[in-house]
């Protein structure tokens, strides 16, 4: 679930860039390309976000193995 | 003389004084040194981070490559999103280990953890290659800059030698800790300055961002998308995808992991976990 989680980014930034190479429509004032662009920075934020939210290794009081404090 | 030098010869006896002043009170050791103590908290592990990352080449490459090839350009945003995907399992695992094995540098890491020497000694020269055209692109650019800064009065080669014995001097002395705190007053000024730029020229020559694309398009209606012939879809997918790998190359982003300090957990919550450094490369970056 959480590795799933991880695949979105490479999908938008890497494997639909041949569909996204394009100028218009301008959003927000950006060439459409870099709108695209964009939009997955923030996108793989998001998405790390909820997998940092959902991996079992950053609920509270979780503890990791092999380390001295 | 030019009202440039006063201020930049004030920068650079600054940057000599600041990484200097860094090591206060501190017993040098190796692992004081190269990984901090183990010590770093999250803030300034950040704006070590920051400071590998945007360098000169968030003014010079980063500024020219849009003008000279458009949408091409784009890539530079894509490649560290996806890097750091990838350190999300990454990181946290190298850094464990190295913390609890007491590993200051990669080549250690490499060498403890599968036991053999030799493959210490592939990763080590890895490491300096892909650190030399780097290095070279931070000296060139910040010969460059000074260059340009001083109008002249100080010529490239000159730069250079002055930049990098400061930079060795306080490296030399303060180890980590010179190369965390010159990052923090670079990356205040970089941000600074980029988004004034970033903002203000637009404003100023077009009236909007926006109006400044437009501009752009009316011009030449292909520049801000991808474009033949070197530079179409298939060159943009395999550069972010080397790019994000190489992320990981030259020691200067993979170090920082093997070195954070004590608290085992990734997250932040209350405590927080990012403790971290990387090595004398970095702070080349942090620096030029």
């Amino acid at each position: 679930m959480r590795f799933a989680l991880a695949l979105p980014p490479f999908i938008g930034m890497l494997v639909l860039i041949p569909w996204a190479n394009r100028t218009d429509p301008f959003i927000l004032g950006l060439p459409f390309l870099l709108f695209w662009v964009v939009l997955w920075v923030v996108l793989t934020a998001v998405c790390m976000t909820i997998i940092f939210f959902l991996d079992p290794a950053n609920k509270p009081g979780a503890v990791e193995e092999g380390v001295t404090p | 003389m030019n009202a440039a030098l006063p201020i930049l010869i004030l920068f650079f006896a600054g940057s000599i004084g600041l990484g200097v002043w860094s090591k206060r009170g501190k017993e040098m050791n190796l692992e004081q040194w190269s990984v901090g103590g183990r010590g770093f908290g999250s803030i300034i592990v950040f704006l070590l981070l920051a400071g590998e990352i945007y360098t000169t080449f968030t003014f010079l490459g980063a500024s020219g490559y849009p003008y000279s090839n458009g949408g091409a350009a784009f890539y530079i945003l894509c490649y560290g999103a996806l890097a750091y995907v990838f350190s999300y399992w990454l990181a946290p695992a190298i850094w464990r280990y190295g913390s609890k094995e007491k590993l200051v540098s990669q080549p250690d890491w490499f060498s403890r953890k599968y036991s053999s020497r030799n493959l210490s000694l592939i990763v080590t020269l890895i490491g300096v290659v892909a650190m030399i055209p780097y290095l070279q692109l931070q000296l060139t650019g910040l010969g460059i800059i000074i260059e340009e800064t001083s109008y002249g009065a100080i010529p490239r080669s000159l730069s250079i030698i002055l930049g990098g014995a400061a930079m060795a001097t306080y490296v030399v002395i303060s180890g980590i800790h010179s190369a965390a705190w010159n990052a923090v007053i670079k990356d205040i000024l970089v941000l600074v300055v980029v988004v004034f730029i970033g903002i203000y020229l637009p404003l100023h020559y077009f009236g909007g961002i926006g109006a400044m694309f437009a501009e752009v398009h009316a011009q030449d209606p292909t520049f801000l998308q991808l474009h033949e012939p070197v530079h179409d879809s298939g060159w943009f997918i395999t550069s972010i995808l080397l790019s994000a790998l190489g992320f990981f190359m030259c020691g200067r982003t993979t170090s920082w992991r093997s070195t954070r300090a004590s608290t085992p957990r990734r997250s932040g919550g209350t405590r927080c976990s990012c403790r971290s450094t990387s090595w004398c490369c970095c702070s080349c970056s942090s620096s030029a």
